[in-house]
């Protein structure tokens, strides 16, 4: 498998990856776009902000890369996670995966969106219309 | 030993500060250096039992002894929240 992994304070630049991925001669893609959505519970969010731990953040998005390796036959996949301000309707983060057929492609690409919620450390504060800021509420990486 | 602590997210704004550097005594596994943090920084003490420790390589386990020779940088990670 080959793969590209980044944590980057750029804009997430979408049609370049697709390329990425499509250049892999295989028979599927499956992409995953998390983007800054404007209403939580009734409320109105700005942006949210996004800081991640330097290295230890695509170090573990490599781990959860090997893991989906093992799991399904990958071709290509690409990972990029954008830190900084994150306005709405942008896109946070880009999970995107090659495969020969559509059911390993679903699959593995759930699978590493669902892992890097758990395990990658990287954090989001939220603003809000009413000037209000806040951490949004993580979870612990397991394994300890 | 002395062993450089980077904080991150809530536990860097509830600290005031991203980094410090601590003493600890040979032999110290993860679990007393977070108790030594607790104790540099009483207001970080509620988040510690929700953190997980790590080096800037991998995440490490709290009952492991820290070699701060290949190891002097020590993220202290709280509950992660990317996507």
């Amino acid at each position: 498998m080959e793969s590209l992994v980044k944590i980057t304070p750029d804009s997430i630049d979408s049609d370049r990856l697709l390329a990425y991925l499509t250049e892999s001669e295989g028979g599927a893609i499956d992409i995953f776009l998390g983007t800054t959505r404007r209403f939580t519970a009734g409320r109105e969010t700005v942006s949210l902000s996004y800081e991640a731990a330097p290295n230890l953040a695509e170090k573990e998005i490599q781990k959860i890369l090997s893991d989906a390796a093992r799991k399904w036959p990958l071709i290509r996949a690409a990972i990029v996670h954008r830190t900084g301000l994150v306005p709405v309707n942008e896109a946070s983060v880009f999970i995107g995966v090659a495969t020969e057929h559509r059911s390993e492609a679903f699959s593995a690409c759930r699978f590493l969106i669902d892992e890097l919620k758990k395990r990658v450390p990287i954090w989001k504060r939220e603003k809000f219309c009413d000037g209000s800021e806040e951490w949004v509420q993580g979870v612990t990486p397991s394994g300890d | 030993m002395t062993i450089r602590i980077t904080l991150f997210a809530m536990l860097k704004e509830e600290a005031g500060l991203a980094n410090f550097e601590i003493d600890i005594a040979e032999g110290s596994t993860g679990a007393d250096v977070l108790r030594e943090v607790g104790k540099l920084y009483p207001v970080l003490s509620d988040y510690l039992a929700y953190v997980r420790l790590a080096s800037p390589e991998k995440y490490l386990r709290t009952r492991d002894v820290i070699d701060a020779i290949a190891t002097p940088e020590l993220y202290i990670i709280p509950p992660v929240s990317g996507g």
